[in-house]
Order: C-alpha cells, then sequence, then structure tokens
C-alpha cells in the first residue's frame, strides 16, 4: 500500500463534486420545504453574491479589496450541514468571563493547521483528520516526516498574507526558554518526539515546510488537530520581541509589563487584545474585561466558501454576553436570549427546566456524545505510603469485592435522574473501541458475591461490630478523597452504606479542589473520586486505563515512574509495564489498524489489572440551539479534544432574517 | 481642626502597612496558588500540563518564592512605581482592571447611599415624630422586611420582575444594543434602568438600619428640656424639629460613612455576582477562587484605603458637627 497516495489528500472543488453538492443541497432544501413553514424553511438562498452585503458595501467604498483578492486561490469548501444560509445576524451565547476562554476556543477559535471531521469518533491514526490551513499534507511510510503544503493567496484578518515565515517563527518561539510552556498557546509538547527531541523544522518555500520527527509518530496528526495551526503572526508579534525590537524596554514599560515575556503572553491573547491578526471566522472586536460583554465581528479575510463559492461564515457577529453564575444564564435561555449553547448549564438536572421553556423560547435540543468514560470513578491509592493499606488496596479481590457491592442502578435513578448506565470505566458503545466485557465486569449488585470476594481477598475475619479486620488485625477503615463536583456528595454517601453492608468503613472527605490537588499530587489520599475521561478520546486520553500521566490518581508512584523515565517513583508490576510498553509503541507507530490493534491489548489488560472503581456510563448530553438557528448538526461529539461544537464548522451555522 | 487631622493621617500609615500585610496573608493562606487552580481548570477541560511546564509558570509568577519576598515584590511595586502587578487569571496589568471596574462601583456605592439616605431619612423623621402611628407600624415593618431577606434573594426577585414584567434583560448594567456604544443620554437612561435593582437590592438592608438609629435618637432629643424651651417660646414645631434635635440625631449617619464604602463593596459581591454586574466585587471573587492574588490583594487593599479615608472624612464632618468631638481631640 501507498502512503503517501493515501494520506496525499487534497480538497478542491472541481465541477463534478460541485455539481453533486448542489443536488444534494437542492434536494435538502426541497425536502425542508415541503415540511416546514415557508417562512422558517431554508430558502432564498441561492443569491448571495459571494460575500457578506457589509464587505461588499466597504469594497464599494474602496475600503476593501475585493473578495477574491481576499482568498486563497483556492479556498477550503465547506458543505453546510443542511443548507446554504444567508448572511447575517448576531449569534447571543454567555461566557463566564476569565477561566473560560475555553469557550471562544471551542467556538470561534477552532483553526488547526489540520482538523477533526465533524462525525469524529475517536478512531486511532489520522482516519478522521482532514487539511484545514495546510492545502495539503504528505506522510511517509513510517510517519516521520510531514509535508504541509500550505494555501497560496491566504491571508491574516489584517491582510497580510499567510506563509512558511510565519511557521518558522512559531519554531522560534516554541525553541525559546523563556516562551515556550508559560505563553499561553506557545508550547513545544506537540513537535517533541516521544524521546524528548525537537523535531526539525525545514522550510521548502513561501508555501511549503516539512516536519521531520527523530523516530515515528503516531499521535502527531491527532494533536494537531486538536487545535495547532504551528503558526503565528510574524508581522504583528516581531515588535514584542527583543530579537526585532531595540526599543522593547520602553515598550514594555508603557504597556505596564515587567518583561517582555509578560508582554508577549498579553499582546498573544486573542481574547483580549483586538490588535492580534487570527485566522478565526470571527475577530474579536470588544475584548474581555472591557465590558459585560466579548463582541467578534466576522473576519473580511476569512479563507473558506461554502459549496456555491460564498465567502464564509455567514453570521455576522458574534456576542457573547459575561455571566458569572450558570442560574443566570438557564434564566436568559429561559427568557430565549442564547441562539446556541452547550456549556455551563446544558446539566441534567436543567433538562426539564429547558424543555418546558423551549416553546415559549423557541428553541430546541440537540444531542451530544458524551466524552467522559464515568460520572464517578473511585480510585483506591495502589501506591499508599502506608504499607498495610497498599497490601489491602493491591488485592484485586478486595476491589472486585466493592464493586460487586454498589447498587449501581440506585445511584443512577437518585443521583443522575435516571440518566446513564452502570458501568467501570469504559470506552462509550459510539467508540471503536467498546467493549462490553470492560464495561460490565463485576456490575453487578450482589452482596453475596462482595462477600464471597472479600473473603477471598483474606479479610474473612470481623469484629463485634461486623467490621472486616485487615492484615494487621485492625478493621479495615478508610476515607475517599472528595473535590465536590456534581453528584459526587450523593453517589459516595449511598456507597458509603453499601459498603458499611459489607464490613468495609469508608468516609467520605469533602474538600475544596484546590486542597484535593495539592493532596492527590503528594500521594497523600487513601482514595479519591474524579470524572473519568476517555470515553471516546480513548487513545488521545488513556490514563484512565494506564497510569501514565499524573492524572491517575489510582497510581500516582507508577506514573511518576513512567513520565520520568524510572528516575522517580516507584517501578510498577508487570503487567502495567508491559501496558506502558504498548503505548511507548502506539506512539511510535503511524499505522492506524496497528495503533487499533495496541490500545485494544491495553485495554484488555486494563481490564484485568481492574485499577478502579467506575459507577456510572454518562447518557447523552444535550446542547440547546434556537428555532431560526440553522445547520448545526443533530448529533454532535462531545469532547475538548474535538472543541465541541466547533469541529461542526460554526462558519456555515446561520440564522433566518 | 489642622493638628487634628495631621495626626490622623498620621495615623494611617501603619493602620495601612498592617492591612496590606493581613490581607496579602489572608490571601496566601488557603492550600495550593494560582497554578493549581490552573491546572485544575485545564485538566476539566480535558487538557494536562507536564510538570516542567507548570514549574517554569511557577517561576514566571514568582510563585515559588517565599512569602515575604512575594510580598515585598508587590508592596514595593504599589509604593515605587503605582504598579498593582499582573493579574495571572486575566494576563492584564491589575490597575487596568481596577480602572475599569472601580467606577462602576463607585457609581453603584453612591447612588445606593443616596438611595438609603433619600428613603431614611423622611422615614426616619416620620416615625420619631409620629411614634405609635400606623404610619410608623407601616413604615418599621417595611424596614425589617428589607432587613431580613438577603441581598442576593431580593436581587433574584427584582430580577425575575424585570425580566417577565418589563421584558429587561438578565444581569449588566446595559442592554445588549448600548453595551459597546458611546456614552449618550440614550445610554444614560438606559444605565438608570438597570441601576435601580442593585440600588434597592443593596439599598434595603442599610435603609431600615438608618431608620431604626435615626428614630431613637430623635425620639431622645425630643424630649430634652431644650426643645420644651424652644416650643414654649412658640418657635413652629418644623423649625424646632430642624433647627437642633435633627442635627444631633444625625450624627450616626456621618460617623458610618467610612463603614459604608467596604460594606456596600461587600455587600455588593454576591448581588453583583448574581446580577453580573461589572464591579469590583465579582473580580474580587474570581480572584479570591483561582488565587489570582495580585488581583485579589490590590481590590482588598483599595478597599482597605478606601475605609480608612472615609473615616477621617467622617471625623472631619463630625468635628465641624459637634463641638465635642473637636474639643475632645485636644
Amino acid at each position: 500500500m501507498n502512503r503517501s497516495a493515501k494520506h496525499h489528500r487534497k480538497l478542491r472543488h472541481g465541477p463534478a463534486l460541485r455539481g453533486l453538492a448542489l443536488v444534494l443541497v437542492a434536494g435538502l432544501v426541497a425536502a425542508g420545504c415541503t415540511e416546514a413553514d415557508p417562512e422558517e424553511g431554508p430558502t432564498a438562498t441561492a443569491e448571495l453574491g459571494g460575500e457578506a452585503p457589509a464587505l461588499a458595501a466597504l469594497v464599494e467604498l474602496g475600503d476593501l479589496p475585493p473578495v477574491e483578492e481576499r482568498m486563497p486561490a483556492e479556498p477550503v469548501v465547506v458543505t453546510p450541514n443542511e443548507s446554504l444560509g444567508q448572511y447575517g445576524g448576531t449569534w447571543r451565547t454567555v461566557t463566564q468571563g476569565p477561566g473560560d476562554e475555553v469557550w471562544f476556543q471551542r467556538t470561534i477559535g477552532y483553526e488547526p493547521i489540520v482538523r477533526w471531521i465533524p462525525e469524529w469518533t475517536g478512531a486511532p491514526g489520522d482516519a478522521e483528520v482532514i487539511p484545514n490551513i495546510a492545502e495539503s499534507y504528505d506522510v511517509n511510510d513510517d510517519g516521520t516526516v510531514y509535508t504541509f503544503h500550505l494555501r497560496e493567496g491566504m491571508r491574516w484578518s489584517d491582510g497580510e498574507p499567510v506563509t512558511t515565515a510565519d511557521v518558522q517563527f512559531y519554531y522560534d518561539l516554541i525553541s525559546n526558554p523563556e516562551v515556550t510552556g508559560t505563553v499561553d498557546g506557545i508550547s513545544d509538547a506537540i513537535v517533541k518526539s516521544s524521546t524528548g527531541e525537537l523535531a526539525t523544522l525545514e522550510i521548502g518555500d513561501d508555501y511549503t515546510f516539512t516536519i521531520t520527527f527523530p523516530e515515528p509518530s503516531g499521535v502527531f496528526l491527532p494533536s494537531l488537530a486538536e487545535g495547532t495551526s504551528l503558526m503565528v503572526p510574524r508581522h504583528y508579534l516581531e515588535q514584542f520581541l527583543p530579537e526585532y525590537n531595540d526599543d522593547i524596554d520602553a515598550l514594555v514599560e508603557s504597556e505596564g509589563f515587567t518583561t517582555w515575556a509578560e508582554l508577549l503572553a498579553a499582546k498573544f491573547d486573542a481574547w483580549t487584545n483586538t490588535d492580534l491578526p487570527v485566522l478565526n471566522p470571527w475577530m474579536v472586536t470588544e475584548p474581555l474585561g472591557t465590558s459585560t460583554a466579548v463582541v467578534a465581528e466576522r473576519n473580511p479575510y476569512y479563507w473558506k466558501v461554502d459549496t456555491e463559492g460564498n465567502q464564509l461564515p455567514y453570521i455576522d457577529t458574534v456576542r457573547y454576553t459575561v455571566m458569572n453564575e450558570p442560574e443566570v444564564m438557564l434564566a436568559a435561555a429561559i427568557q430565549g436570549d442564547i441562539d446556541m449553547h452547550v456549556r455551563h448549564f446544558n446539566t441534567a438536572v436543567n433538562k426539564p427546566v429547558l424543555a418546558q421553556a423551549r416553546e415559549d423560547a423557541g428553541f430546541d435540543f440537540f444531542n451530544l456524545i458524551p466524552g467522559l468514560a464515568n460520572e464517578m470513578v473511585i480510585m483506591l491509592n495502589l501506591t499508599h505510603e502506608d504499607p498495610v493499606m497498599r497490601e489491602i488496596f493491591n488485592n484485586i479481590d478486595f476491589r472486585i469485592g466493592l464493586s460487586y457491592a454498589i447498587d449501581r442502578e440506585e445511584i443512577v435513578n437518585t443521583v443522575y435522574q435516571r440518566q446513564g448506565t452502570p458501568s467501570q470505566v469504559s470506552p462509550q458503545p459510539e467508540s471503536p473501541f467498546y467493549s462490553e466485557d470492560l464495561s460490565t465486569q463485576y456490575t453487578e449488585y450482589d452482596v453475596d458475591l462482595a462477600n464471597e470476594a472479600l473473603d477471598r481477598a483474606g479479610y474473612a475475619e470481623r469484629d463485634a461490630q461486623g467490621r472486616r479486620l485487615g492484615p494487621d488485625g485492625q478493621p479495615i477503615t478508610f476515607t475517599v478523597d472528595n473535590p465536590g463536583q456534581p453528584g459526587f456528595d450523593d453517589s459516595l454517601a449511598l456507597i458509603s452504606g453499601y459498603w458499611a453492608e459489607v464490613g468495609i468503613t469508608m468516609t467520605p472527605n469533602t474538600m475544596d479542589r484546590s486542597l484535593y490537588e495539592e493532596r492527590r499530587s503528594a500521594n497523600i489520599p487513601d482514595a479519591g473520586v474524579w470524572l473519568a475521561g476517555g470515553g471516546t478520546d480513548v487513545v488521545q486520553n488513556p490514563y484512565w486505563y494506564l497510569p501514565v500521566s499524573n492524572r491517575a490518581d489510582y497510581a500516582q508512584l507508577w506514573a511518576t515512574w513512567y513520565t520520568t523515565d524510572g528516575a522517580e517513583g516507584e517501578a510498577p508490576p508487570e503487567a502495567t509495564q508491559q501496558q506502558m510498553a504498548l503505548y511507548d509503541e502506539l506512539r511510535a507507530t503511524f499505522d492506524p489498524d496497528r495503533q487499533a490493534e495496541l490500545m485494544t491489548q491495553i485495554l484488555e489488560i486494563s481490564a484485568e489489572q481492574f485499577y478502579h472503581i467506575g459507577t456510572v456510563l454518562p447518557a447523552s448530553g444535550y446542547g440547546i440551539v434556537s428555532n431560526d438557528f440553522h445547520n448545526v448538526p443533530e448529533l454532535i461529539p462531545d469532547s475538548y479534544r474535538v472543541a465541541t461544537p466547533a469541529l461542526t464548522n460554526p462558519e456555515q451555522y446561520w440564522m433566518s432574517q | 481642626m489642622l493638628t487634628f487631622m495631621g495626626r490622623r493621617l498620621l495615623y494611617m500609615v501603619p493602620t495601612l502597612f498592617a492591612i496590606s500585610l493581613v490581607s496579602f496573608l489572608i490571601i496566601q493562606l488557603p492550600p495550593g496558588d494560582y497554578i493549581t487552580t490552573l491546572v485544575a481548570q485545564m485538566e476539566n477541560d480535558g487538557q494536562s500540563l507536564d510538570a516542567a511546564t507548570i514549574e517554569a509558570l511557577r517561576v514566571r509568577y514568582g510563585l515559588d518564592e517565599p512569602f515575604i519576598v512575594q510580598y515585598w515584590l508587590w508592596i514595593s511595586n504599589i509604593l515605587f512605581h503605582g504598579d498593582f502587578g499582573q493579574s495571572f487569571q486575566w494576563n492584564q496589568p491589575v490597575a487596568v482592571l481596577l480602572e475599569r471596574t472601580l467606577p462602576f462601583t463607585i457609581l453603584l456605592t453612591f447612588s445606593t447611599l443616596l438611595f438609603t439616605w433619600v428613603i431614611a431619612f423622611p422615614i426616619g423623621i416620620y416615625s420619631a415624630v409620629r411614634q405609635y402611628s400606623p404610619g410608623d407600624y407601616l413604615a418599621t415593618t417595611i424596614g425589617f422586611l428589607g432587613l431580613a431577606i438577603p441581598n442576593f434573594l431580593l436581587a433574584l426577585g427584582l430580577m425575575y420582575v424585570a425580566l417577565f414584567f418589563f421584558g429587561q434583560s438578565v444581569g449588566g448594567l446595559f442592554s445588549p444594543e448600548y453595551e459597546t456604544a458611546p456614552w449618550s443620554l440614550a445610554k444614560m437612561g438606559d444605565l438608570l434602568g438597570h441601576l435601580w435593582i442593585p440600588m434597592v437590592v443593596l439599598g434595603t438592608a442599610g435603609t431600615a438600619g438608618l431608620i431604626r438609629v435615626l428614630r431613637a435618637n430623635l425620639l431622645d432629643e425630643l424630649r430634652k428640656p431644650y426643645v420644651v424651651a424652644a416650643r414654649s417660646r412658640g418657635l413652629s414645631e418644623r423649625r424646632i424639629l430642624l433647627k437642633y434635635p435633627l442635627r444631633v440625631a444625625v450624627n450616626p449617619f456621618l460617623s458610618t460613612i467610612g463603614w459604608v464604602l467596604p460594606a456596600l463593596v461587600s455587600g455588593e459581591i454576591i448581588v453583583s455576582q448574581v446580577l453580573s454586574l461589572p464591579t469590583t466585587g465579582p473580580l474580587l471573587l474570581g480572584a479570591l477562587r483561582s488565587q489570582d492574588m495580585y488581583l485579589a490583594g490590590a481590590v482588598i487593599f483599595i478597599v482597605s484605603v478606601l475605609t480608612v479615608v472615609g473615616t477621617l472624612l467622617s471625623d472631619i464632618l463630625l468635628a465641624k458637627l459637634d463641638p465635642r468631638v473637636r474639643l475632645g481631640a485636644k
């Protein structure tokens, strides 16, 4: 098989493709018109005139170059989800302000060099990756050499051309220890090989560059698709670096900063600095912090078109009202003040309230495929400092016994409003990695089986109060650190009761999130609970299945051993080391099929090892969308890694005027 | 009078120093720092930071230094450069953030103060002069209700009223169309249309208290012999009331000016949070939550300075109003 041929993709809107799209769209339009109210139906969209009327007026006045000159020769063609749109409108949404920048990124800030397809499922390799800023890319057979081809004539939002000079500049920044890692958005993590070496960058010409890894990288393209552009606007940022600006000290001083790195960090923030040129469909004009709203207007140099060649985005303005409290956001949603939203208030608890209001407020729901592998995972500390606790927790029969003792159905019914399924930490059924065995093992509620397993574990002896005695002859009691996420308190109260029935005393220890973080990173807790990721992003977020990140609270010291190459922490057991070896191989494997095989093996070992105890697999989530807001898919995968909902191309959303 | 003021100003220096030290210490007390919060926040969203990056961030923000070094960095920059430092969370100088929010806070505080006085003054006088009349009972009942209902609850209630009866947008001080518009008469009107909710919410509790104080003080004064003497000389009731008893009774209004500011700013936090107002309250709350210490420190410090200045102001006013205060100072 010729890999380079397979992976050389070009998006060109040839006449045939265009015709096909037109037929499809026409069909959809016709279908829409027959059932929907003619006022509401996606009609009168054939003559868009190629660009937004406001921009056309500016061109007329001579304030803006014509649309053909503003866009690359080969713009990206986005196929509208249902229908071609109309220009205009304001997308009203909400934000919690600083600390909630992720919502800007997930709506108007997702323009990486390669991106996910809207129907992402979390399949391994680059099967679901398509070119974005890059017009195309080539990869050699073993996944070490990546060549990207940029689009000729593509421009930043201030009209300056996008070239490989911007990539070189990005590379210079990440190679600069004063910048990398401390300026948000500039990190070398993405181009580091698994041995910690930086991949080399080679500039071919203005539009071609090559990145070469010392060894094969199986995760490079998917990591890029998570949101890295590999480029920054050089022409603008140069003035904030000492190499390019002799008067940098004066500038730092006059802007009120102490170091140039601080100044750069502030200037490299697209949400607070309106001068920063961007590649996004909308650019912020009213930044975060000046008033109670953040406003973004269309980027006149945006480089994507619909299937008819009309410049996107369709919507003129995106407006984020700053509301500190999710309850107030809920009130605004009920009032019909939010057009499309998938964050903050879309909880199971609020669903009935929103369902009741949707007719009056004129909105409806769409579904989200949850990215979580579990609502709450109980992680006994397998690397506990206390040898007795460690012995008990590492006894797999002990964990199996505790798992059988949990009535998960009751937790689903009482804590999660009957939404969700009893499950261990497991990929979602939609994921290619779903395994019924992994998901359902030890999940039935059976006190007899639980007692049997705990007896088998060697803790059959009990004291006068019926508490099982540990290896030191003392009753087995431990605490579970609880950082107080929604649902945790109630679930833990129930579980504490179930475990008391089989002679194990567990006390929930509720605390502030900061304290929880401090304790867990110092390996202090007996046990902890957290939301388990890796429901759909299994390969990208694997530390719920093997301890390779400090998020693995079930075995902090093993994770440290792995991340420090054995210098610190403790060596894990044989099976876990085998998992880690498989994971290393996965990271260095480019072939998606082989990656899938390796991940499946890792999951199998994870099922055998049974590191932690899962409770409930979350049911599908939901977002709200106003009735006059179109082209939002019915089903959207929900994960930070795919920037929900931005992977569905918000630039093709449109609003009936 | 000048020596009195001079000495008062001198006292302010160690007071402010102590305040700054204590406020900075309190901010540092909870476990973890801004980086802990940042890491937690990013992990909530599915990202993770490696240990080296976390360390680099700690060094960049100076969080690896001991407390006293951090305090000195902070206070010396304020004293010598007028620089309040950087807000980690906003990635902006603290001074810029305060410039944006302080005017609204001051506007809200003073309009609330005005509202409180305008309501409390006439009602207090009325309640004293017509003690135990139906009007007195009515005013007292309403006053106590205002005192008893928690501010945030009242805010939610009024927001509901504004939302469903006046169709006003939820939260904020402006309607969306005026938010970013330049100042104009229409924008002023829009501001006033929104300002009444926080003003009423914040004012009610204070109003009740002041009514009671004014009523009690006036009742005391009205029975004093000098009032009886004035009345027997045939002075009109209105003149008797306004000339002397009221002047004495008003003392607590002036002596508490210094407390009004911090009380309103702290009471304002929850109300502003609920109503999403662009004031320092939510800024402070957010900073404390995320351990954004320079921002939190600056807000607490400025409010403290305002308190101290306010106390000075009320002392001066009292000294003018009441000779006993002046004499006692000698």
